[in-house]
């Protein structure tokens, strides 16, 4: 038995004992090869991105014209062909008499990414807007609704870049109230 | 046989709550049109509330329908004075109706 074991191990040590011998080259050491599955640099491909933009919206509330400004920002998954996002976004709007109305919401959305910055898809969420009444009425004009927008969007350059999208929407507000218009974003992208 | 969330969503997507009639935003906006054109109107005479009492009771409109506020955001400020909307809008407003709705009283643009 104990023969058997050290013919084992001269069979394991003989080896080495002649490669690290006086005139051995030391073994190589073999680096990683680079794969494809290497994480690739920064680019447009990253997974995660994010985007923060200042907005101008218009809508059409019955016949009310309203025009705001305000900020989004945009949180979300982005592949080679195609992204999602989860967006939230606050506008501060004025009709043309001068009444507030504020308007608030979420939504997700799903991109298709064409290449050359172009981008473009839909999606949907929920929207709140509060009208803050002049009069001696007892609490503002408020609701929440569903809505549903489509987006194209242009990225200028590779991430991080400003880019500039733009929303049609429309909503399904209380007592039949539809409010629809566009929205542009211009911020940046990350 | 539909995901969940599908159903909740289609569920969700059809429901919306809230306050937002038409007569009320318009009353609105005429109010805050005349606050901007007559001098000295005071906006806290008047209603622009809708109240409908869940069974007995009174349905409550705005003080000014429809067809007076959209007239009355569609004139400019000096024709809302030149044609005395705002001097007859102000007499109204000191007003308290006997009996019917407060908006008889509101007919005040041509």
């Amino acid at each position: 038995m104990k023969r058997l074991a050290l013919a084992l191990a001269l069979i394991t040590v003989a080896p080495r004992a002649f490669a690290y011998g006086p005139d051995a080259q030391p073994e190589p050491r073999l680096e990683p090869e680079q794969t494809s599955d290497q994480p690739a640099p920064a680019s447009s491909s990253r997974p995660l991105a994010g985007r923060l933009a200042a907005l101008a919206s218009y809508r059409k509330l019955d016949d009310l014209s309203v025009l705001g400004g305000g900020i989004g920002l945009s949180l979300g998954t982005e592949l080679e062909h195609y992204a999602f996002m989860f967006n939230g976004r606050f506008i501060d709007a004025r009709t043309p008499d001068g009444l507030v109305v504020l308007e608030g919401g979420v939504n997700g959305t799903f991109e298709w990414r064409f290449g050359r910055g172009w981008s473009a898809g839909g999606g949907v969420g929920f929207e709140a807007i509060r009208v803050h009444r002049v009069t001696i009425g007892t609490g503002d004009l408020f609701s929440l609704g569903p809505m549903a927008l489509a987006r194209v969007a242009y990225d200028f350059g590779e991430k991080p870049n400003v880019y500039v999208l733009v929303d049609f929407e429309a909503q399904w507000q209380a007592d039949g109230a539809v409010p629809w218009g566009p929205t542009l974003y211009v911020g940046l992208r990350f | 046989m539909a995901p969940g969330w599908i159903i909740a969503a289609t569920v969700a997507l059809m429901f919306a709550c809230g306050d937002m009639r038409q007569d009320e935003l318009d009353c609105e906006e005429a109010v805050s049109h005349l606050r901007d054109c007559c001098p000295g109107f005071d906006t806290n005479l008047v209603d622009c509330t809708y109240f409908a009492p869940q069974g007995c009771g009174t349905t409550t409109y705005p003080d000014i329908p429809i067809g007076q506020s959209q007239c009355i955001s569609g004139e400019t400020c000096g024709s809302l004075v030149a044609s005395g909307v705002c001097k007859r809008m102000g007499a109204a407003t000191r007003l308290e109706p006997a009996t019917g709705p407060r908006s008889q009283f509101y007919a005040v643009c041509p």
